[in-house]
């Protein structure tokens, strides 16, 4: 079920079982999350470098450095392989969502479930014309991420309605 | 029922304003003599005088102006203070109603009721509290009982009558307290408490002084606050309600549907999975207690709780094959339990050779114990991890063991589930399997709930089950909260 085939896609944007996979712009801004990370995480280490001198701290330095090569090189692939796995998809009774980097999640929510839907845009994702959508319910939130606008309107409206007409049937 | 309007009792404007007064002077009091000053009474008693009198005002305006009005159908709040508000609580969107009689209800002969609904946004604190003589409270309480439960009976009924379902000595009581807590909470207490004997052994009133606080804090008032919330427990169940009394001092009946149980918990740290026994739990809004314990049954041998369960929460009672993790997963386990205890080990050692000059050949061989020790202890987590998470499922239920040296079994309806997932890492991912995570209501809030690592197609059932039972109509909205 996790496999890293099921992560293929057809001419169309979709899997084979009719997942749907993210806007390129995508890649971008996570891109620039990596870029910031790098450069706090650099900081860190100069600071480390800088203040901890003397012969007494050579492993401390060494620490620092190590740190941050390994926070730099995760940073670096980390898009590329995130962008490459999100899938999601919107079904008729639940929300699929499919991601992840070394550990691979595949979540459920049935839409049946859902209690509010929030479509939210940083200062990054607003840069690329992109959106997080967010699927509360009683026991939780799940998040559909880096969607491009429109598309995350259009499904905050569409999960929106099917709650709707769920609660006016029951009426 | 007609629509019945309340007010707080006007004793709670007097609670509020001898509360403020006491901690006002409890306080004026401590900052005077830590700066070594004089009192001056005068003065002192003209402070406490003018908060005293603005607090009362404040309480009186906010009593005068504050309704409850029951309908029909629901609770409304209206408060018309300077942050207006109006609460509209229906009656079957309530999860439980809880009667409590606390020191100030004591002293005036009243009872506070706390109104809780089923979400998990301000789970733990109740949506509407309202305060009435006690005779007051208890009519008002079966009428909403009638209301809400179906249940008929009066409050002096339930507590002459009928008899609780299991029989809880204050004796048990007591050794839930003292076992009931998590391990690493005792061993915690325990560490202080051998810090402060230490301190006293050698003098150093400050580290006694500390480690006696702490052992207090985290140990002697759990305890004691256990033993009077739960002494002279007693729990029955009519019809479809669920009822808990207990208290020594301070009582408190707290009734709830079964519909409005979100999952059910057996639970044994570690002193009591040796012994035999465990607890049993109930997560439902509004009936946690202030230790965060939801309880339903202290702790009991595990074959007298087990068929307690049978009588109190049979919706909840799954006895299907259990799954245990394969030997696959112990090495996967090990991936990451191995390298923990060695960097321990490792970090120990270093720590003993940077201070090989500084210290005392005992201090460099009790830094050397807990290294080891530390090690032993990862790597016996890991083998008890292995060894108790299991699974299971059934037609409605299905039951995730988890934990490591403290255990819990807990007991989950698909219908329940709010969010299901699974997630498999790359070790996993090699040999078909994955972790199951469920995201369900509780008590506080909400909970997330992982298994142990089991193969893929057997976890993945869970969440199919859960949109199945949607697609086909077994799953019945009106039975869930």
């Amino acid at each position: 079920m996790l496999g890293s085939d099921q992560f293929e896609t057809d001419e169309n944007g979709l899997t084979s079982d009719g997942y749907r996979c993210l806007e390129p712009s995508s890649k971008k801004a996570m891109y620039i999350v990596s870029l910031i990370i790098i450069v706090v995480a650099a900081a860190a280490a100069f600071a480390v470098v800088f203040f901890a001198k003397g012969d007494e701290y050579r492993w401390e330095r060494i620490a620092a450095v190590a740190a941050f090569a390994l926070v730099a090189a995760f940073r670096i692939v980390y898009p590329v392989i995130y962008y490459r796995r999100y899938r999601y998809r919107i079904a008729e009774d639940a929300v699929d969502i499919r991601r992840g980097v070394f550990v691979i999640t595949h979540e459920l929510v049935p839409i049946e479930r859902i209690h509010q839907v929030e479509v939210s845009s940083g200062p990054i994702l607003r840069m690329f014309n992109l959106a997080d959508v967010a699927i509360t319910t009683a026991g939780g939130t799940a998040y559909i991420q880096y969607l491009e606008k429109d598309e995350a309107e259009g499904i905050a409206a569409k999960l929106k309605d099917v709650v709707v007409n769920i609660l006016q049937e029951r009426d | 029922m007609t629509d019945s309007v309340y007010r707080n009792h006007f004793t709670t404007i007097i609670a509020r304003t001898l509360s403020a007064v006491i901690f006002i002077s409890i306080w004026i009091l401590y900052m005077t003599f830590s700066n070594e000053e004089e009192l001056k009474v005068e003065y002192f008693l003209a402070v406490v005088a003018v908060l005293a009198l603005a607090v009362f005002c404040v309480s009186w305006r906010i009593w005068k102006l504050t309704t409850y009005t029951f309908t029909d159908s629901e609770l409304v709040v209206f408060k018309n203070t300077v942050w207006k508000a109006k609460v509209e609580i229906r009656y079957d969107r309530m999860a439980s109603v809880q009667v409590v009689r606390g020191f100030w209800n004591m002293i005036f002969g009243t009872s506070t009721l706390k109104f809780n609904v089923n979400s998990a946004v301000n789970s733990r604190n109740a949506e509407a509290t309202l305060v009435l003589r006690k005779d007051l409270a208890d009519e008002l309480r079966e009428t909403i009982n009638n209301r809400m439960f179906g249940k008929f009976t009066t409050s002096l009924q339930e507590d002459t009558d009928i008899p609780s379902m299991i029989r809880v000595t204050n004796a048990e009581v007591v050794i839930h307290s003292l076992l009931g807590q998590p391990t690493w909470s005792i061993v915690f207490s325990l560490l202080m408490l051998l810090y402060s004997v230490w301190g006293l052994a050698t003098g150093s009133a400050g580290n006694f002084i500390i480690g006696a606080a702490m052992f207090v804090f985290t140990m002697a008032v759990p305890v004691v606050k256990v033993i009077i919330k739960y002494g002279n427990y007693r729990i029955y169940r009519i019809g479809d309600t669920i009822t808990v009394h207990s208290g020594l001092f301070v009582t408190s009946r707290k009734s709830f549907k079964v519909g409005k149980v979100n999952s059910a918990r057996m639970r044994s740290p570690l002193v009591p999975r040796i012994l035999g026994m465990c607890t049993l739990e109930a997560e439902v809004v509004g009936a946690m207690d202030d230790m965060g314990i939801p309880l339903i049954c202290p702790l009991k041998k595990k074959a007298v709780v087990r068929d307690f369960m049978k009588q109190i929460l049979p919706e909840f009672y799954l006895e299907e094959e259990v799954i245990h993790q394969g030997p696959v997963t112990l090495g996967i386990m090990a991936v990451k339990s191995v390298p923990a205890a060695a960097v321990w080990l490792a970090a120990s050692l270093i720590i003993r050779d940077v201070y090989a000059d500084d210290l005392d050949s005992i201090w460099l061989n009790v830094i050397l114990i807990i290294g080891i020790a530390g090690a032993a202890v990862i790597l016996a987590y890991m083998a008890s991890r292995y060894r108790v998470r299991t699974f299971s499922s059934g037609e409605k239920l299905f039951r995730i063991t988890r934990g490591g040296f403290d255990i819990a079994d807990e007991y989950l309806m698909y219908d329940r589930v709010q969010i299901a997932g699974v997630s498999s890492g790359p070790i996993q991912r090699r040999y078909g399997l994955g972790t199951l995570r469920i995201m369900t209501l509780s008590s506080v809030g909400y909970r997330d709930i992982r298994s142990g690592i089991f193969p893929m197609d057997v976890i993945v059932q869970v969440p199919e089950t859960v949109i199945g039972r949607i697609r086909d109509g077994r799953y019945d909205y009106r039975e869930c909260p």
